[in-house]
C-alpha cells in the first residue's frame, strides 16, 4: 500500500483482468497471490472497468465480525449501486422495509429482532438480485474474506457461541452460486484461505465450500510492464539516473517485478543526492533486506510459518516435530540449492537434519508451502523458491550467508 | 564571542520564558505556530524528503492516487516542523486551491473510536472551509451506535467533498490508533480503502504494534519514514541558520570557525540529533547569556524527564538495566562490556539490543570488528541525571560549560560575580562545577572526532579529514595537530606536515604515544623528502626514549633498518632488524617483516643458509599477517635454488603457491627473482629447471606472472657473463618447453629477439620481431647492450 493508485494509473494488469473476466463467465473464482502482489488494487481497477453486462459490487470485509454486518454491507453496496443506476429497481427499497431495515448514514441496517434470520435474509437479497437483473451478470469483489472469516469465528468462541456462523456463511454464498446463474463472487484475502478453512472445519466437517470456485494466482507483473512502472515511477518521483534503462533493468530483477517493491525502491531512490546508478539499486535493495526496522516486512515470511504450520509431524521415533520447525529447514536448504530440487532430494536434504521417514508428510508439506507462495515447482516438477528477493532475505535473515551446503 | 560573561540575576523560567517572548518568531515548542518564511529559512537536513512529500500530496490531491506516508522519529525531532513546512508549500499551490481539502488534527486530540476521528475530521473542515463544511454533524447522528454516528458523519463529508480530496495531518498517530482500537482501525481504513478520496501525513514519536504488527489493520499501509538524526554538520547549519535569523553575525562567524565547529560537536554529544534542544539553546550560546544557556539545560531536562521516564517503564527490566548502564557511561558500549557491568548473560544482553534498537533507543556503530551501542537519544542521560541529583548542578551540564566557554573565561566570570550583589547562585555553582569538572566531554568529543578522522582518512576523504583535524586541535591539541600532520602528509605536502608533527613533538605535555608517533611520521615526511639524516634521526629518538610503547620502538627499528638497507649499510641494517627480532615483547608482525627482510639481505650478499632460515622462521610462525607469510613463502625457493637440488627447489615453489594467501598482492612472488637464481646455477641444469618451472606456475594458472619474470629476467642475462651458447641453451630450452602456452607467446618473442640482439650487440632484431609497444618494455632491459651499441 502506502499508496493507493487510481485504476486508470495502474500498469500492466489488463491482460490478467481480461482473464479473469472470462473466468468470471464460467464461475466464480478465488484469487490467490503472495502478499503484496497487489490484489486489492486488481479487484478496484475491475470495478472501476467493469463490462457492461456485469454489475460489480466491491467491498474490504476487513471491517465486518458478524455475519449480520455481512448482510449489512451487502445490502449497503446493493443500495449504493442503485442510487447511481435505477435499473436495479424498487424491490431494494420493499426488502429493507419487509426486514424492518433502516438506513443511517448511507449504511442499512437489519434491526436486532431479524438477527437471527441473517441467513435466509442473506440467501433473499442475493436471490431477488440476481432475479431482478436477469441480462446481467452481478459480480461481488469480496476483499480480505478470511479475515471476515477469522473474525467471525473468533468472536463466536469467546462468547461461546457453537453457531459456526463463518462456514455457514460459506455454505450460503455456495448455495446461491449453485441457484443464480447470474450470481458470481470473487473471494481474496492476504490470509491464505486454505489455512482459515482448514482451522474452521476442524476434523468432522466435510463440506469444501469453495471447491466450485476457479482459482486464479495473481502474480508480478510481466517484465516490459515491471520496467514501464518503474519508468514512470522514476518520472514521477523526479529520480536522476546516470543512464535510466539500466537503472530500470535492475530495479525490475532485484524487486522480482513485483508492484509493491518496485514503488517502495523508487521511494527511497529519491532521498539518495547523487544521481542514481545500477549499484546504487543493489545496495538499497540489500539494505532493505538487512534494516533492523524491516522496512519491506519480510519478517512475516519467517513469522507466519509459526502460525500457519502449527501442527505436529511424527519423527521416526514417534517424537513430535513442530512443522514449522521442518518447513524451516527445507527452506534453508531450498535458499542455498543453485538448482530446484525434486522431493526426493528434499526429502534427503530433510533426512539429513531430522530423523524422518514418512515422505509423505514432507510431499504435503511441500505443497502447503508452495500454496503459501513459499516455493514454487518447475516443469519436471521440482520445487525452488517462488521469488529470488525472498530467497535472498531467507539466506540473510536464517544467517546462511557463507553456509556451505 | 569576546566580551566577558554578563552579570545578570538568575531566574530560569523567567529567562527562557523572556526570551522566548523577546524572540516569538523561533519556537521550539510549536513549530506550527511560527512564519512559514521563518521556518523556511531555518529548515535543514530534509530537503529531499520535503520535496518528495509535497511531491506525493500534490499526486494524491490531482490524480485519482493515494499516498499515505508516517515519519517517524523521537521527541522534539523536528517532525512538526517539516509537516508544517508540507502544509506551507502545498497551501501555496494554486493548482490545488480547488482541488485538495486540508484537516490537520489536534496533536492532543483524544480519540476513543472511529466517532472521535470523524467529528475532529469533520470539525477541524469546518473551521478551515466554513462555507463547504460548517454543518451540524452531531444531532442527525445523536441516538446512533457510535460507530454507525461515524459513518453517518464520513459520509455527510465526502458528500460534501464533491470531487475534491482530504490530505489528513495526523501528529501522534501512534496515539490515535490507540484510540481507535481494533474495530475503529478495520473501519477506517475500511473507508481510506472504498473511498479512495483521503491522503495522509502522519507522525509518530515511535512505530508502533497498530502499523507494524502483522494483524493490524493497517500493517503495511504507510510509507514509513524514519526520520533521521540530525548530524554535526546538521546541527551546525541550523544552529547558524538561527543565529543569523536572530541577528547573530558574531555566533554566525564563530560557528564556522574550528573551535566553533568543535563545541557544536560537543554539544551534539549531549544533545544527539535532537532539533528541539539545538533550536533552545541557540538562544543562548553566546556568553552574555550563561545564566539563560544553564537554565535553559534545566528546563530542557525537566521537560523531557517524564518522556524518558515512560520510555524507560516501557522497556522490559533487562532492557531497562541495558539503557541505565548505557546513561551511565561516558561513551559507547560494547556487548561484553554491557554484560559486565549489568550481570545480564552476554547473549541475552545481545538479543535485547537488538530488541532495543529496532525500537530506537540505542544505536550501534561497528568499528574494527566490535559494535559499539549508545543511546539513540544521548538527553535521555541528562534526564536520568535530574533524578539522581537532587537540586544539585547537572554534571552533564557542566561539564558541557566547560567545554562551550573556556577555563580562563569560566574563571574570570566566577571572579567578577563572586561577592556582587545579586549575583546567581546557581550559576555560580554550576561554573564551580564546571571549572572541577572532569574533562569527559571534551574526551569523547575527542575520540569521536578521532574516529571520524579515522573513518574519513580510511576512505580517502583527506579534506573532510583535515577539517575535523581542524576542529580536533580545539579539543585536544597534540592529537589535533598529529593528524592534521598526517593529512598534509597523505596528501603530498610533506613540509606542512612536518611543520605539524614538529609542533607536536615541541609540545611539552603531548603524551608519549602521540610524540612517538608524530616522530614516526616525521621520519617519513623526511624520507619523502629524500632527508635521509633527519629521517634516521627521528626513528632514533622513538628508539632510544625510555618510555616510549615496545610497539612503536619496535616499528622505529624496523623502519631505521629498512632505511639503512635502502642506503646498502647492510651492517647496520641488519642489526636493527635483529634488534626488532630479538626485542621482547615486540609484536609479531613487526618480527615477521624484520626476518623477511633480513632474508632479503642475506640473499643480497648470497647467505642462502641464513636466507632458508630466515624465511622458513616466518613461515613457522602462527601470528605473522598473511601478506607477511605470503611472501616468505614465495622468497623461499630463491634461496633453495643456488643450494638445494632441483626437486627440492620445485617442492619448495608447490608448497608457496598451496600453503600462501592468494588474496594477498605477494602470492606468486617475483619469478624473475627465482629465474635469476636459476640462471646462477650451471648451465647444464637450465633446461631440466625451465621445464619444471613452466610445469609449476601452469599447474597453477599463474604463467602470466612467469610470462613477466622471463621478461624481466632478460636485464639480467644482458647484465651477465654468459657465452654465446649459453644464451642460446636458456633461449632454446624457454622456446621449446613454454611455446605450447600461449601466456608465454609474447615473452618467449621478446627473449628470443633480446638473445638475438645481446650476441650481436646491436638492436636491429628488436625492430625485426617486436612490435613498438614491446620494444619499449624490452629495450631499457638491454641497457649494457645498448650502452655499447
Amino acid at each position: 500500500m502506502a499508496k493507493q493508485v487510481a485504476p486508470e494509473n495502474v500498469v500492466g494488469r489488463d491482460k490478467l483482468i481480461g482473464r479473469i473476466w472470462k473466468a468470471i463467465d464460467q464461475g466464480s473464482v478465488v484469487f490467490t497471490a503472495e502478499r503484496r502482489i497487489g490484489k486489492t488494487t486488481v479487484l478496484k481497477k475491475m470495478q472501476a472497468e467493469s463490462p457492461p453486462n456485469k454489475v460489480v459490487l466491491y467491498a474490504d470485509l476487513e471491517k465486518v465480525d458478524s455475519p449480520t454486518r455481512f448482510v449489512e454491507v451487502v445490502l449497503t453496496d446493493l443500495k449504493n449501486y442503485q442510487s447511481k443506476k435505477a435499473a436495479i429497481g424498487r424491490w431494494l427499497g420493499g426488502l429493507v422495509e419487509s426486514i424492518g431495515g433502516t438506513e443511517i448514514g448511507g449504511v442499512i441496517k437489519i434491526p436486532p429482532q431479524q438477527k437471527k434470520g441473517w441467513q435466509s435474509i442473506l440467501e433473499k437479497i442475493l436471490t431477488d438480485t440476481c432475479n431482478h437483473q436477469t441480462n446481467q451478470q452481478i459480480v461481488f469483489l469480496w476483499d480480505e474474506v478470511p479475515y471476515m472469516l477469522q473474525k467471525i469465528d473468533a468472536l463466536e468462541e469467546k462468547s461461546g457461541s457453537t453457531d459456526n456462523s463463518s462456514l455457514a456463511i460459506l455454505d450460503s454464498l455456495r448455495a446461491m452460486r449453485n441457484e443464480n446463474d447470474n450470481l458470481r463472487m470473487i473471494f481474496t484475502g492476504s490470509v491464505g484461505l486454505h489455512h482459515v478453512l482448514r482451522d474452521l472445519r476442524g476434523q468432522d466437517y466435510a463440506s469444501q465450500p469453495t471447491n466450485d470456485m476457479e482459482k486464479v494466482e495473481i502474480g508480478p507483473l510481466a517484465l516490459e510492464d515491471a520496467a514501464t512502472l518503474a519508468r514512470n515511477l522514476l518520472g514521477q518521483e523526479a529520480v536522476t539516473c546516470d543512464s535510466q534503462e539500466p537503472v530500470i533493468a535492475k530495479i525490475v530483477e532485484l524487486t522480482d517485478a513485483v508492484p509493491f517493491y518496485i514503488h517502495r525502491v523508487v521511494t527511497r531512490m529519491t532521498l539518495l543526492e547523487s544521481t542514481v546508478t545500477p549499484k546504487d539499486v543493489e545496495v538499497l535493495v540489500q539494505r532493505q533486506l538487512v534494516d533492523d526496522s524491516d522496512p519491506w516486512e519480510m519478517e512475516h515470511f519467517r513469522e507466519r510459518l509459526k502460525i500457519y504450520y502449527r501442527h505436529n509431524l511424527p519423527d521416526a521415533d514417534g517424537n513430535s516435530i513442530p512443522a514449522a520447525s521442518l518447513a524451516g529447514v527445507l527452506l534453508d536448504f531450498l535458499a542455498l540449492a543453485p538448482s530446484p530440487r525434486s522431493i526426493d532430494q528434499c526429502y534427503a536434504d530433510l533426512r539429513s537434519k531430522v530423523r524422518i521417514d514418512n515422505r509423505d508428510d514432507v510431499v504435503q508439506l511441500l505443497k502447503s508451502l508452495a500454496q503459501d507462495h513459499y516455493l514454487v515447482r518447475d516443469e519436471k516438477g521440482r520445487y525452488r523458491f517462488r521469488f529470488p528477493l525472498v530467497q535472498r532475505w531467507w539466506r540473510t535473515a536464517q544467517g546462511l550467508e557463507g553456509t556451505k551446503k | 564571542m569576546t566580551e566577558p560573561i554578563a552579570a545578570s540575576s538568575y531566574v530560569p523560567q523567567a529567562t527562557v520564558s523572556e526570551a522566548v517572548f523577546r524572540r516569538p518568531m523561533i519556537s521550539a515548542y510549536t513549530p506550527s505556530n511560527m512564519d512559514p518564511k521563518t521556518r523556511e529559512r531555518i529548515f535543514v537536513q530534509r530537503h529531499q524528503l520535503l520535496r518528495q512529500a509535497v511531491r506525493w500530496c500534490e499526486e494524491s490531491m490531482l490524480t485519482g492516487n493515494k499516498h499515505h506516508a508516517l515519519y517517524i522519529g523521537p521527541r522534539g525531532c523536528g517532525k512538526t516542523h517539516l509537516v508544517s513546512m508540507v502544509h506551507d508549500r502545498v497551501r501555496a499551490n494554486p493548482q490545488l486551491a480547488d482541488k485538495m481539502r486540508i484537516a490537520w488534527l489536534g496533536e492532543d486530540t483524544v480519540f476513543t473510536g472511529l466517532i472521535d476521528l470523524a467529528l475532529e475530521i469533520a470539525d477541524e473542515l469546518a473551521k478551515a472551509y466554513p462555507d463547504e463544511f460548517a454543518f451540524d454533524y452531531r444531532t442527525g447522528a445523536r441516538g446512533l451506535a457510535p460507530d454507525d454516528a461515524a459513518e453517518q458523519i464520513l459520509g455527510e463529508i465526502v458528500r460534501r467533498l464533491g470531487d475534491r480530496s482530504i490530505l489528513l495531518i495526523m501528529e501522534n498517530l501512534d496515539r490515535a490508533m490507540r484510540g481507535l482500537g481494533d474495530t475503529g482501525q478495520k473501519k477506517w481504513r475500511a473507508f481510506l480503502q472504498e473511498q479512495g478520496r483521503v491522503a495522509t501525513v502522519a507522525t509518530s514519536q515511535q512505530l508502533f504494534e497498530d502499523v507494524s504488527s502483522r494483524e493490524a489493520a493497517f500493517y503495511g499501509f504507510f510509507e514509513i519514514i524514519h526520520l533521521e538524526p540530525l548530524s554535526v554538520d546538521d546541527a551546525r547549519d541550523l544552529m547558524e541558520k538561527i543565529a543569523r535569523e536572530n541577528d547573530k553575525a558574531d555566533l554566525v562567524e564563530f560557528l564556522r570557525t574550528p573551535e566553533g565547529r568543535y563545541r557544536v560537536h560537543a554539544l551534539h554529544h549531549l544533545a544527539g540529533g535532537n532539533h528541539r534542544m539545538y533550536v533552545m539553546v541557540s538562544e543562548f550560546l553566546t556568553k552574555e547569556s550563561l545564566d539563560g544557556l544553564v537554565a535553559c539545560f534545566e528546563e530542557l531536562a525537566e521537560e523531557l524527564t517524564p518522556y524518558f521516564q515512560e520510555r524507560i517503564r516501557s522497556l522490559s527490566p533487562q532492557q531497562a538495566r541495558i539503557v541505565q548502564s548505557l546513561c551511565a557511561a561516558d561513551g559507547a558500549m560494547t556487548v561484553k562490556e554491557i554484560a559486565e557491568e549489568t550481570f545480564i548473560p552476554e547473549r541475552n544482553v545481545s538479543r535485547q539490543l537488538g530488541e532495543l534498537r529496532q525500537r530506537g533507543y540505542v544505536r550501534s556503530e561497528k568499528r574494527g570488528k566490535e559494535s559499539y551501542y549508545d543511546m539513540a537519544e544521548p538527553l535521555m542521560r541528562l534526564c536520568l541525571e535530574v533524578k539522581k541529583q537532587r537540586g544539585e548542578p547537572l554534571k552533564l551540564v557542566a561539564a558541557f560549560l566547560r567545554v562551550w566557554y573556556s577555563d580562563s573565561e569560566l574563571q574570570q566570570e566566577l571572579r567578577n560575580e563572586m561577592g556582587m550583589p545579586g549575583a546567581n547562585a546557581r550559576c555560580l555553582a554550576y561554573m564551580k562545577v564546571a571549572l572541577q569538572a572532569d574533562d569527559v566531554l571534551r574526551k569523547i568529543a575527542g575520540q569521536e572526532m578521532a574516529s571520524e578522522f579515522q573513518r574519513h582518512i580510511e576512505s580517502e576523504r583527506f579534506d573532510d579529514a583535515r577539517e575535523i583535524a581542524e576542529e580536533l586541535v580545539c579539543a585536544d591539541p597534540p592529537l589535533g595537530l598529529l593528524c592534521r600532520g598526517l593529512t598534509h602528509n597523505k596528501i603530498g605536502d610533506a613540509r606542512t606536515a612536518i611543520t605539524d608533527l614538529s609542533a607536536v613533538i615541541e609540545l611539552e605535555n603531548a603524551p608519549v604515544t602521540i610524540k612517538s608517533t608524530a616522530l614516526l611520521a616525521r621520519a617519513t615526511c623526511y624520507s619523502r623528502l629524500g632527508n635521509v639524516e633527519e629521517e634516521i634521526a627521528d626513528y632514533t629518538i622513538v628508539i632510544n626514549a625510555q618510555d616510549a610503547p615496545i610497539e612503536m620502538k619496535a616499528r622505529a627499528l624496523l623502519a631505521r633498518g629498512l632505511t639503512y638497507g635502502a642506503i646498502r649499510d647492510l651492517r647496520r641494517a641488519m642489526a636493527d632488524l635483529v634488534a626488532v627480532v630479538e626485542l621482547e615483547n615486540a609484536p609479531a608482525r613487526h618480527k615477521a617483516t624484520a626476518l623477511v627482510a633480513q632474508g632479503h639481505i642475506n640473499s643480497a650478499i648470497g647467505n642462502f643458509e641464513d636466507v632458508v632460515a630466515d624465511f622458513s622462521a616466518v613461515i613457522r610462525m602462527p601470528e605473522a599477517s598473511p601478506a607477511t607469510r605470503t611472501c616468505a613463502l614465495f622468497c623461499l625457493p630463491e634461496a633453495t635454488i643456488p643450494i638445494k637440488s632441483l626437486s627440492e627447489s620445485i617442492a619448495s615453489i608447490r608448497r608457496a603457491f598451496e600453503d600462501g594467501d592468494p588474496e594477498t598482492r605477494e602470492y606468486g612472488g617475483d619469478p624473475s627473482a627465482v629465474l635469476n637464481m636459476v640462471l646462477r646455477r650451471e648451465h647444464q641444469s637450465w633446461p631440466e629447471f625451465i621445464q619444471e618451472l613452466i610445469s609449476v606456475y601452469a599447474d597453477y594458472k599463474a604463467l602470466d606472472k612467469l610470462g613477466s619474470g622471463l621478461t624481466e629476467s632478460i636485464a639480467a642475462l644482458d647484465d651477465g657473463d654468459y657465452s654465446e651458447a649459453q644464451l642460446d641453451l636458456w633461449n632454446s630450452s624457454w622456446q621449446e618447453f613454454g611455446s605450447k602456452h600461449e601466456e608465454l607467446e609474447i615473452p618467449l618473442k621478446a627473449l628470443n629477439a633480446a638473445i638475438e640482439a645481446i650476441k650481436t650487440g646491436n638492436d636491429l632484431s628488436l625492430f625485426k620481431h617486436l612490435p613498438l609497444e614491446i620494444r619499449k618494455i624490452i629495450r631499457p632491459l638491454l641497457k649494457n647492450t645498448l650502452l655499447k651499441e
